[in-house]
Protein backbone atom coordinates (compact mmCIF):
# COMPACT_ATOMS: atom_id res chain seq x y z
CA UNK A 1 0.00 0.00 0.00
CA UNK A 2 1.65 3.52 -0.92
CA UNK A 3 0.62 6.83 1.02
CA UNK A 4 -2.31 7.52 -1.95
CA UNK A 5 -4.16 4.43 -0.72
CA UNK A 6 -3.47 4.93 2.64
CA UNK A 7 -5.26 8.16 3.16
CA UNK A 8 -7.93 6.41 1.34
CA UNK A 9 -8.02 4.33 4.27
CA UNK A 10 -6.73 5.94 7.17
CA UNK A 11 -10.52 6.64 8.46
CA UNK A 12 -11.72 3.31 7.96
CA UNK A 13 -8.19 2.22 10.34
CA UNK A 14 -9.40 4.61 12.62
CA UNK A 15 -12.84 3.32 13.02
CA UNK A 16 -12.40 -0.53 12.17
CA UNK A 17 -13.79 -0.39 9.70
CA UNK A 18 -11.80 -2.34 7.12
CA UNK A 19 -11.29 -5.83 6.28
CA UNK A 20 -8.34 -8.11 7.73
CA UNK A 21 -6.26 -8.20 4.47
CA UNK A 22 -6.81 -3.90 3.69
CA UNK A 23 -5.74 -3.54 7.69
CA UNK A 24 -2.77 -5.86 7.16
CA UNK A 25 -1.18 -3.77 4.44
CA UNK A 26 -2.29 -0.25 6.02
CA UNK A 27 -0.02 -1.43 9.12
CA UNK A 28 2.24 -2.73 7.21
CA UNK A 29 2.77 1.17 5.56
CA UNK A 30 2.47 2.57 9.03
CA UNK A 31 4.88 1.07 10.25
CA UNK A 32 7.54 2.70 7.73
CA UNK A 33 6.26 6.12 6.62
CA UNK A 34 6.19 8.81 9.35
CA UNK A 35 4.35 11.43 7.30
CA UNK A 36 1.22 8.66 7.28
CA UNK A 37 1.80 7.66 11.00
CA UNK A 38 1.91 11.58 11.93
CA UNK A 39 -2.09 11.87 10.10
CA UNK A 40 -2.63 8.35 11.85
CA UNK A 41 -2.46 9.87 14.90
CA UNK A 42 -3.88 12.92 14.52
CA UNK A 43 -6.70 11.37 13.54
CA UNK A 44 -7.19 9.38 15.94
CA UNK A 45 -6.91 12.27 18.30
CA UNK A 46 -9.53 14.01 16.36
CA UNK A 47 -11.30 10.72 16.76
CA UNK A 48 -11.07 10.74 20.31
CA UNK A 49 -11.84 14.65 21.18
CA UNK A 50 -14.97 14.23 19.04
CA UNK A 51 -16.39 11.20 21.03
CA UNK A 52 -15.02 11.86 24.53
CA UNK A 53 -16.19 15.57 24.93
CA UNK A 54 -19.40 15.87 22.34
CA UNK A 55 -21.89 15.97 24.81
CA UNK A 56 -25.03 14.08 24.30
CA UNK A 57 -27.97 15.79 25.25
CA UNK A 58 -30.48 13.12 26.53
CA UNK A 59 -34.17 13.64 25.07
CA UNK A 60 -36.17 15.08 27.86
CA UNK A 61 -39.12 13.28 29.19
CA UNK A 62 -41.25 15.76 29.10
CA UNK A 63 -41.17 16.05 25.34
CA UNK A 64 -40.60 11.87 25.22
CA UNK A 65 -44.60 11.62 27.11
CA UNK A 66 -45.52 14.54 24.65
CA UNK A 67 -44.37 12.16 21.26
CA UNK A 68 -46.08 9.42 22.83
CA UNK A 69 -49.32 11.48 23.56
CA UNK A 70 -49.41 12.42 20.34
CA UNK A 71 -48.78 9.01 18.43
CA UNK A 72 -51.65 7.91 20.68
CA UNK A 73 -53.86 10.03 19.67
CA UNK A 74 -53.38 8.69 15.97
CA UNK A 75 -54.93 5.42 17.17
CA UNK A 76 -58.81 5.11 16.59
CA UNK A 77 -61.16 6.40 18.86
CA UNK A 78 -61.66 3.00 20.46
CA UNK A 79 -58.32 2.02 20.75
CA UNK A 80 -57.78 5.35 22.30
CA UNK A 81 -60.53 4.72 24.62
CA UNK A 82 -58.95 1.61 26.54
CA UNK A 83 -55.77 3.14 27.44
CA UNK A 84 -57.66 5.97 28.66
CA UNK A 85 -59.52 3.88 30.85
CA UNK A 86 -56.68 2.08 32.41
CA UNK A 87 -55.42 5.32 33.62
CA UNK A 88 -58.71 6.64 35.35
CA UNK A 89 -58.86 3.06 37.41
CA UNK A 90 -55.79 3.92 38.57
CA UNK A 91 -56.98 6.41 40.18
CA UNK A 92 -58.34 5.73 43.83
CA UNK A 93 -61.39 7.48 43.70
CA UNK A 94 -62.64 4.61 41.06
CA UNK A 95 -61.22 1.40 43.63
CA UNK A 96 -64.45 1.54 45.60
CA UNK A 97 -67.35 -0.47 44.25
CA UNK A 98 -69.89 2.04 43.81
CA UNK A 99 -67.51 4.75 43.40
CA UNK A 100 -69.57 7.86 41.95
CA UNK A 101 -67.00 8.92 40.78
CA UNK A 102 -67.05 12.34 41.40
CA UNK A 103 -63.67 11.70 40.01
CA UNK A 104 -63.30 15.52 39.89
CA UNK A 105 -62.27 17.84 42.41
CA UNK A 106 -63.94 19.59 39.67
CA UNK A 107 -63.52 23.16 38.12
CA UNK A 108 -65.09 25.39 35.63
CA UNK A 109 -63.12 27.79 33.51
CA UNK A 110 -64.97 30.23 31.89
CA UNK A 111 -62.41 31.06 29.11
CA UNK A 112 -63.82 31.27 25.79
CA UNK A 113 -62.71 29.18 23.10
CA UNK A 114 -59.66 30.78 21.01
CA UNK A 115 -60.47 32.18 17.35
CA UNK A 116 -57.42 29.98 16.72
CA UNK A 117 -59.00 26.72 17.66
CA UNK A 118 -58.88 24.68 20.91
CA UNK A 119 -55.61 23.38 20.46
CA UNK A 120 -54.40 27.16 21.31
CA UNK A 121 -57.13 27.47 24.04
CA UNK A 122 -55.67 24.07 25.12
CA UNK A 123 -52.10 25.40 25.48
CA UNK A 124 -52.80 28.27 27.53
CA UNK A 125 -54.94 26.66 29.86
CA UNK A 126 -52.26 24.57 30.81
CA UNK A 127 -49.81 27.09 31.22
CA UNK A 128 -52.09 29.07 33.16
CA UNK A 129 -53.34 26.02 35.61
CA UNK A 130 -49.31 24.78 35.98
CA UNK A 131 -48.68 28.40 36.64
CA UNK A 132 -50.91 28.42 39.33
CA UNK A 133 -50.17 24.93 40.68
CA UNK A 134 -46.53 25.35 40.90
CA UNK A 135 -47.41 28.92 42.97
CA UNK A 136 -49.84 26.50 45.40
CA UNK A 137 -47.22 24.27 46.38
CA UNK A 138 -45.30 27.13 48.63
CA UNK A 139 -48.98 27.43 50.38
CA UNK A 140 -49.11 23.96 51.90
CA UNK A 141 -53.35 23.95 51.02
CA UNK A 142 -54.80 20.81 52.77
CA UNK A 143 -54.75 17.70 50.46
CA UNK A 144 -58.15 18.34 49.21
CA UNK A 145 -58.78 21.82 47.70
CA UNK A 146 -61.15 23.58 45.71
CA UNK A 147 -60.82 27.11 44.06
CA UNK A 148 -63.51 28.90 42.88
CA UNK A 149 -65.77 31.86 43.11
CA UNK A 150 -68.53 30.27 42.51
CA UNK A 151 -70.55 29.55 45.95
CA UNK A 152 -72.69 26.50 45.04
CA UNK A 153 -69.15 24.80 43.90
CA UNK A 154 -67.84 25.50 47.01
CA UNK A 155 -70.74 24.20 49.21
CA UNK A 156 -70.87 21.11 46.94
CA UNK A 157 -67.41 20.46 47.27
CA UNK A 158 -67.54 20.98 51.18
CA UNK A 159 -70.08 18.70 51.60
CA UNK A 160 -69.24 15.91 49.04
CA UNK A 161 -65.79 15.99 51.00
CA UNK A 162 -66.88 16.64 55.07
CA UNK A 163 -64.22 19.22 54.78
CA UNK A 164 -64.76 21.81 57.72
CA UNK A 165 -62.28 24.44 57.16
CA UNK A 166 -62.64 25.54 53.68
CA UNK A 167 -59.60 27.98 52.86
CA UNK A 168 -60.18 30.41 49.99
CA UNK A 169 -57.16 31.41 47.71
CA UNK A 170 -56.22 34.58 47.00
CA UNK A 171 -55.16 34.75 43.21
CA UNK A 172 -56.11 36.28 39.95
CA UNK A 173 -56.89 33.32 38.11
CA UNK A 174 -58.61 33.17 34.54
CA UNK A 175 -59.90 29.97 36.41
CA UNK A 176 -63.16 29.97 38.26
CA UNK A 177 -61.86 27.27 39.77
CA UNK A 178 -59.77 24.07 39.72
CA UNK A 179 -59.44 21.05 41.89
CA UNK A 180 -56.01 20.34 42.53
CA UNK A 181 -54.73 17.29 44.80
CA UNK A 182 -51.43 17.35 46.70
CA UNK A 183 -49.55 14.32 46.37
CA UNK A 184 -46.52 13.98 47.52
CA UNK A 185 -44.52 15.09 44.63
CA UNK A 186 -46.62 16.24 41.94
CA UNK A 187 -50.03 18.44 41.56
CA UNK A 188 -52.56 16.23 39.68
CA UNK A 189 -55.27 18.67 38.71
CA UNK A 190 -58.74 17.46 38.21
CA UNK A 191 -60.31 19.73 35.97
CA UNK A 192 -63.65 20.91 34.12
CA UNK A 193 -63.07 23.35 31.62
CA UNK A 194 -65.37 24.38 28.74
CA UNK A 195 -64.48 24.30 25.82
CA UNK A 196 -67.54 25.57 23.68
CA UNK A 197 -70.37 27.95 24.68
CA UNK A 198 -71.81 25.76 27.25
CA UNK A 199 -70.00 22.67 27.51
CA UNK A 200 -68.04 21.40 30.25
CA UNK A 201 -65.87 19.08 29.51
CA UNK A 202 -63.69 17.25 32.68
CA UNK A 203 -60.32 16.00 32.66
CA UNK A 204 -57.93 14.57 34.55
CA UNK A 205 -54.41 14.62 34.65
CA UNK A 206 -50.82 15.20 35.68
CA UNK A 207 -50.79 18.99 35.19
CA UNK A 208 -47.06 18.74 33.73
CA UNK A 209 -48.45 16.67 30.93
CA UNK A 210 -51.72 18.39 30.11
CA UNK A 211 -50.35 19.90 27.31
CA UNK A 212 -50.58 18.53 24.41
CA UNK A 213 -52.12 15.57 26.00
CA UNK A 214 -55.14 14.57 23.40
CA UNK A 215 -57.64 14.14 25.87
CA UNK A 216 -59.40 17.05 24.41
CA UNK A 217 -60.60 15.16 21.65
CA UNK A 218 -61.32 12.04 24.09
CA UNK A 219 -64.32 13.55 25.73
CA UNK A 220 -65.58 15.61 22.62
CA UNK A 221 -66.21 12.29 21.25
CA UNK A 222 -67.67 11.02 24.36
CA UNK A 223 -69.81 14.41 24.54
CA UNK A 224 -71.01 14.12 20.42
CA UNK A 225 -72.23 10.65 21.50
CA UNK A 226 -74.06 11.93 24.68
CA UNK A 227 -76.19 14.13 22.55
CA UNK A 228 -77.83 11.35 20.85
CA UNK A 229 -78.36 8.95 24.04
CA UNK A 230 -78.19 9.32 27.63
CA UNK A 231 -75.25 8.26 28.62
CA UNK A 232 -72.30 6.19 27.49
CA UNK A 233 -71.16 3.05 29.05
CA UNK A 234 -67.86 1.74 28.44
CA UNK A 235 -66.88 -1.85 30.04
CA UNK A 236 -63.26 -2.70 30.80
CA UNK A 237 -62.54 -5.63 32.98
CA UNK A 238 -64.12 -5.20 36.32
CA UNK A 239 -65.20 -2.06 35.63
CA UNK A 240 -67.49 -0.18 33.71
CA UNK A 241 -67.38 3.59 33.16
CA UNK A 242 -70.81 5.81 32.26
CA UNK A 243 -70.39 8.86 31.10
CA UNK A 244 -73.49 11.35 31.19
CA UNK A 245 -74.36 14.76 31.26
CA UNK A 246 -75.10 17.03 34.01
CA UNK A 247 -76.38 19.99 33.86
CA UNK A 248 -73.64 20.08 30.81
CA UNK A 249 -71.04 18.80 33.06
CA UNK A 250 -69.43 15.64 31.53
CA UNK A 251 -69.41 13.12 34.29
CA UNK A 252 -67.63 10.02 34.03
CA UNK A 253 -68.91 7.30 36.94
CA UNK A 254 -67.19 3.78 37.58
CA UNK A 255 -68.80 0.89 38.51
CA UNK A 256 -67.80 -2.40 39.42
CA UNK A 257 -69.45 -4.54 36.97
CA UNK A 258 -70.56 -7.06 39.04
CA UNK A 259 -73.03 -4.54 40.90
CA UNK A 260 -75.85 -4.59 38.31
CA UNK A 261 -77.58 -2.93 41.28
CA UNK A 262 -75.73 0.25 41.20
CA UNK A 263 -75.60 0.62 37.72
CA UNK A 264 -79.24 0.35 37.27
CA UNK A 265 -79.47 2.93 40.39
CA UNK A 266 -76.83 5.35 38.48
CA UNK A 267 -79.15 5.49 35.18
CA UNK A 268 -82.21 5.71 37.31
CA UNK A 269 -80.81 9.12 38.52
CA UNK A 270 -80.64 10.41 35.26
CA UNK A 271 -84.68 10.64 34.88
CA UNK B 1 -53.47 4.01 49.56
CA UNK B 2 -51.98 3.76 46.03
CA UNK B 3 -48.36 3.81 45.14
CA UNK B 4 -47.30 6.51 44.29
CA UNK B 5 -46.39 5.31 40.74
CA UNK B 6 -50.17 4.39 40.22
CA UNK B 7 -51.17 7.99 41.01
CA UNK B 8 -48.94 9.29 38.33
CA UNK B 9 -50.63 9.81 34.83
CA UNK B 10 -48.92 8.61 32.25
CA UNK B 11 -48.55 8.36 28.93
CA UNK B 12 -50.80 5.45 27.76
CA UNK B 13 -47.98 3.98 26.30
CA UNK B 14 -49.48 0.61 25.87
CA UNK B 15 -51.69 1.76 23.07
CA UNK B 16 -49.11 1.81 20.98
CA UNK B 17 -48.22 -1.18 18.21
CA UNK B 18 -45.77 -3.36 20.84
CA UNK B 19 -43.09 -3.69 17.96
CA UNK B 20 -42.89 -0.26 17.48
CA UNK B 21 -42.53 0.18 21.33
CA UNK B 22 -39.56 -2.56 21.46
CA UNK B 23 -38.30 -1.10 18.04
CA UNK B 24 -38.89 2.88 17.82
CA UNK B 25 -39.09 4.03 20.91
CA UNK B 26 -35.75 3.53 22.19
CA UNK B 27 -34.00 5.32 19.82
CA UNK B 28 -35.58 8.91 20.82
CA UNK B 29 -32.22 10.25 22.92
CA UNK B 30 -30.29 8.92 19.71
CA UNK B 31 -32.39 10.52 17.03
CA UNK B 32 -33.02 13.64 19.56
CA UNK B 33 -29.16 13.98 19.42
CA UNK B 34 -29.13 13.87 15.46
CA UNK B 35 -31.94 16.26 15.46
CA UNK B 36 -30.30 18.68 17.62
CA UNK B 37 -26.82 18.58 15.16
CA UNK B 38 -29.18 18.60 12.70
CA UNK B 39 -31.58 22.03 13.50
CA UNK B 40 -28.75 23.11 15.82
CA UNK B 41 -31.82 24.22 18.49
CA UNK B 42 -33.65 22.63 20.82
CA UNK B 43 -37.33 24.05 19.76
CA UNK B 44 -36.43 22.84 16.15
CA UNK B 45 -34.93 19.53 17.28
CA UNK B 46 -38.32 18.77 19.16
CA UNK B 47 -40.75 19.53 16.60
CA UNK B 48 -38.13 17.27 14.45
CA UNK B 49 -38.19 14.83 16.34
CA UNK B 50 -42.09 14.96 16.68
CA UNK B 51 -43.08 15.06 13.07
CA UNK B 52 -40.28 11.51 12.46
CA UNK B 53 -41.90 9.48 15.26
CA UNK B 54 -45.33 10.93 13.97
CA UNK B 55 -44.42 9.83 10.19
CA UNK B 56 -42.64 6.55 11.49
CA UNK B 57 -45.88 5.19 13.38
CA UNK B 58 -47.80 6.03 9.92
CA UNK B 59 -45.74 3.93 8.17
CA UNK B 60 -44.70 1.55 10.34
CA UNK B 61 -46.30 -1.02 8.41
CA UNK B 62 -43.83 0.01 5.44
CA UNK B 63 -40.48 -1.02 8.18
CA UNK B 64 -39.02 -3.92 7.07
CA UNK B 65 -38.83 -6.32 9.89
CA UNK B 66 -35.78 -7.53 11.04
CA UNK B 67 -33.79 -4.67 9.58
CA UNK B 68 -32.44 -1.78 11.06
CA UNK B 69 -34.72 0.46 12.65
CA UNK B 70 -32.50 3.10 14.13
CA UNK B 71 -31.17 3.82 10.67
CA UNK B 72 -34.83 3.84 9.26
CA UNK B 73 -35.61 6.15 11.90
CA UNK B 74 -32.34 8.07 10.81
CA UNK B 75 -33.70 8.38 7.22
CA UNK B 76 -37.02 9.47 7.90
CA UNK B 77 -35.60 12.00 10.32
CA UNK B 78 -33.17 13.30 7.63
CA UNK B 79 -35.72 13.52 5.04
CA UNK B 80 -38.11 15.32 6.79
CA UNK B 81 -35.47 18.00 7.71
CA UNK B 82 -34.58 18.29 4.46
CA UNK B 83 -38.04 18.92 3.18
CA UNK B 84 -39.64 21.22 6.08
CA UNK B 85 -36.66 22.87 7.88
CA UNK B 86 -33.32 22.75 6.11
CA UNK B 87 -34.31 26.02 4.07
CA UNK B 88 -34.78 27.47 6.94
CA UNK B 89 -30.94 27.29 8.65
CA UNK B 90 -28.18 29.35 7.33
CA UNK B 91 -25.81 26.84 6.20
CA UNK B 92 -22.23 27.14 7.48
CA UNK B 93 -19.69 28.84 5.01
CA UNK B 94 -18.34 27.35 1.82
CA UNK B 95 -14.89 26.00 2.78
CA UNK B 96 -12.25 25.73 0.46
CA UNK B 97 -11.02 22.11 1.32
CA UNK B 98 -7.69 22.81 -0.25
CA UNK B 99 -6.86 25.98 1.80
CA UNK B 100 -7.38 23.38 4.78
CA UNK B 101 -5.14 20.95 3.38
CA UNK B 102 -2.82 23.45 3.07
CA UNK B 103 -2.84 24.75 6.06
CA UNK B 104 -2.73 20.91 7.39
CA UNK B 105 0.37 20.20 5.85
CA UNK B 106 1.96 23.21 7.13
CA UNK B 107 0.99 22.04 10.87
CA UNK B 108 2.51 18.85 10.38
CA UNK B 109 5.62 20.48 8.61
CA UNK B 110 6.47 21.79 12.17
CA UNK B 111 5.02 19.19 14.04
CA UNK B 112 6.92 16.43 13.64
CA UNK B 113 6.08 14.99 16.83
CA UNK B 114 1.84 13.96 17.17
CA UNK B 115 1.73 13.09 20.59
CA UNK B 116 2.74 16.99 21.60
CA UNK B 117 -0.77 17.91 19.74
CA UNK B 118 -2.12 15.20 21.12
CA UNK B 119 -1.28 16.54 24.28
CA UNK B 120 -1.48 19.94 23.66
CA UNK B 121 -5.08 19.87 22.21
CA UNK B 122 -6.46 17.66 24.23
CA UNK B 123 -5.61 19.92 27.43
CA UNK B 124 -6.25 23.56 26.01
CA UNK B 125 -9.18 22.90 23.69
CA UNK B 126 -12.74 23.96 25.56
CA UNK B 127 -16.02 22.06 24.95
CA UNK B 128 -17.70 25.11 23.45
CA UNK B 129 -14.59 25.42 21.30
CA UNK B 130 -15.40 21.59 20.20
CA UNK B 131 -19.01 22.45 19.47
CA UNK B 132 -17.90 25.63 17.70
CA UNK B 133 -15.87 23.25 15.49
CA UNK B 134 -17.76 20.85 14.75
CA UNK B 135 -20.96 22.82 13.98
CA UNK B 136 -18.63 25.13 11.45
CA UNK B 137 -18.24 21.71 9.45
CA UNK B 138 -20.10 21.59 6.00
CA UNK B 139 -23.20 19.98 6.62
CA UNK B 140 -22.41 16.46 4.59
CA UNK B 141 -19.17 15.99 6.85
CA UNK B 142 -20.41 17.16 9.76
CA UNK B 143 -23.64 14.37 9.80
CA UNK B 144 -20.82 11.65 8.53
CA UNK B 145 -19.02 12.11 11.19
CA UNK B 146 -21.43 12.61 14.17
CA UNK B 147 -23.27 9.41 13.42
CA UNK B 148 -19.72 7.63 13.02
CA UNK B 149 -17.89 9.13 16.50
CA UNK B 150 -21.00 10.23 18.64
CA UNK B 151 -24.17 7.57 17.37
CA UNK B 152 -21.07 5.12 16.83
CA UNK B 153 -22.83 3.70 13.18
CA UNK B 154 -20.92 1.40 10.73
CA UNK B 155 -19.96 3.09 7.30
CA UNK B 156 -21.85 0.74 6.65
CA UNK B 157 -24.94 2.11 7.99
CA UNK B 158 -23.91 5.59 7.26
CA UNK B 159 -23.78 4.61 3.42
CA UNK B 160 -26.77 2.92 3.64
CA UNK B 161 -28.67 6.12 5.58
CA UNK B 162 -26.65 9.02 3.54
CA UNK B 163 -27.25 7.05 0.19
CA UNK B 164 -23.50 7.07 -0.53
CA UNK B 165 -20.80 4.34 -1.47
CA UNK B 166 -18.65 3.39 1.18
CA UNK B 167 -16.07 4.78 -0.35
CA UNK B 168 -17.18 8.37 -0.08
CA UNK B 169 -17.98 7.66 3.79
CA UNK B 170 -14.47 7.17 4.30
CA UNK B 171 -13.26 10.02 2.61
CA UNK B 172 -16.01 12.56 3.95
CA UNK B 173 -14.76 11.00 7.39
CA UNK B 174 -11.06 11.86 6.70
CA UNK B 175 -11.62 15.15 5.41
CA UNK B 176 -14.21 16.21 8.08
CA UNK B 177 -11.16 14.66 10.89
CA UNK B 178 -8.57 16.90 8.92
CA UNK B 179 -10.67 20.22 9.20
CA UNK B 180 -11.46 19.90 12.67
CA UNK B 181 -8.00 18.98 13.25
CA UNK B 182 -6.77 22.60 11.93
CA UNK B 183 -9.34 24.23 13.60
CA UNK B 184 -8.67 22.50 17.03
CA UNK B 185 -4.92 23.32 16.42
CA UNK B 186 -6.14 27.02 16.16
CA UNK B 187 -7.95 27.06 19.40
CA UNK B 188 -4.96 25.18 21.01
CA UNK B 189 -2.00 27.93 19.79
CA UNK B 190 -4.65 31.09 20.80
CA UNK B 191 -4.64 29.10 24.44
CA UNK B 192 -0.66 30.41 23.98
CA UNK B 193 0.45 27.27 22.86
CA UNK B 194 3.65 27.92 21.32
CA UNK B 195 4.01 26.07 17.93
CA UNK B 196 7.68 26.47 17.69
CA UNK B 197 8.61 25.50 20.83
CA UNK B 198 6.93 22.48 21.35
CA UNK B 199 8.65 21.74 17.63
CA UNK B 200 12.47 22.27 19.22
CA UNK B 201 11.41 19.52 21.94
Amino acid sequence: MDCKEFQEYISALVDNQIDDIKRKEAEEHLSRCALCFFDYKIENLVKKIVSFKFHKSPCPEVLKNQIIFSLVSKRSFSEQLLGYIKLLLANKYLKTSLAIGVLLIAAILLIKPSENGNEKYYSELATVIYQNCKELKNHNYPEKTIFTTNPVIVQNFISANGISKPKLPKTDWVVLAAGIENYDEYYAAHLLFKCEEDTVYMMECDVDKLYKSGYLQFFKEIHNDLEKQKFVKIDYNDFSIVFRLEDNVLMAFAINSNNQHAFEELIASLD
Amino acid sequence: MLQDSERIVKPPIENLDEEFRKEALPHMDALYNFALQLTQNSDDAADLLQETYIKAYRFWDKFEKGTNCKAWLFRIMKNSFINFYRKNIKSPEKLDYDEIEEIYETIKSNEQNPHNLDREIYENVFDDEIMTAIKSLPEEFRTVLLMCDVEGMSYEEIADFMDIPIGTVRSRIHRARKLLAVKLYDYAKSRGYNVDEIGKE
